[in-house]
């Protein structure tokens, strides 16, 4: 019942801050609303016993992800219009399309799958060590490669080299070959 | 708290990502929506996880699928980010409408 009671309310913030990051005008509200999108996705992992995700989510996507999205942001914005910084395009139409997608969803989940209980709070985090190790070594191992390349490549695409045709721009930077 | 509950606020979180990847003029934001689908995929897959398996054995397929979803996403996350501050030192903005050519 109070489980029933917690999951309402973490649903219900989840939903909300998500909305929130649609709908904002403004980038920064939008951008930590979906900062509480995050910390509720990892509510709902925790409460379906799913604790080693929730604690990876808070991990990577808060402590991670949405530092780099807010200095994106920050980044690349004049704060003078921050208010009108978020505009958006065709809302009709995408609400249309969205709108769709949801019912269509939502029809197949209350119609074609079974109904199933939790089968109670279990801890899979050793479970999920030994099999990173085991039948799923491979793919671990491709997300290490993957992570160090994607390290190497972010750091060269940021990289700070001077304007082609930029006046006196040349100095202290070689040309990337 | 049941399997469909859980998989209707995926659905919805998946629905607002869409929406918000569909209508946005800001790469960034653009990039928000991503995440939002990503966590709704998320969602499912740990739902099914749970659900599906039995008291003290869940089916760890799931998670770990979950585990490669999170790297997947931050790692993409951190080249989308590089590349739009890359484009934005480039065109001096970050308007998905008026990116249109690779160079000016």
């Amino acid at each position: 019942m109070v489980n029933t009671l917690v999951f309402y309310c973490v649903a219900a913030f989840t939903v909300a801050a998500a909305g929130v990051t649609a709908f904002s005008h403004n980038i920064i509200r939008s951008a930590f609303a979906l900062l509480g999108a995050l910390i509720g996705v990892a509510g709902l992992f925790g409460m379906m016993g799913a604790d080693f995700l929730a604690v990876v989510q808070m991990m990577v996507y808060v402590g991670g992800v949405m530092v780099l999205v807010l200095f994106a942001v920050m980044l690349t914005h004049r704060i003078r219009d921050i208010t009108i910084s978020n505009q958006s395009m065709n809302p009709g139409t995408a609400a249309v399309i969205a709108g769709s997608m949801l019912g269509l969803l939502l029809f197949g989940i209350w119609r074609g799958i079974p109904g199933g209980t939790q089968p109670g709070y279990e801890s899979a985090a050793s479970l999920i060590g030994e099999n990173l190790l085991s039948a799923y070594l491979p793919v671990f191992l491709l997300a290490a490669i993957l992570l160090f390349a994607v390290m190497v490549a972010a750091v060269v695409i940021a990289r700070h080299r001077p304007h082609p045709k930029g006046v006196g721009s040349n100095q202290g930077g070689e040309e990337q070959a | 708290m049941t399997v469909q509950s859980v998989l209707s606020v995926a659905a919805i979180l998946f629905s607002l990502g869409l929406y918000c990847v569909l209508t946005r003029k800001n790469a960034v934001s653009v990039l928000m929506g991503v995440e939002l689908i990503l966590n709704a995929a998320n969602l499912n897959f740990v739902a099914f996880s749970s659900f599906t398996g039995t008291i003290g054995a869940p089916e760890v397929a799931g998670r770990v699928f979950a585990v490669m979803i999170i790297v997947l996403a931050a790692a993409e996350a951190a080249v989308a980010l590089a590349i739009i501050l890359a484009i934005f030192r480039r065109m001096g903005t970050v308007e998905v409408d008026n990116l249109n050519e690779l160079r000016e």
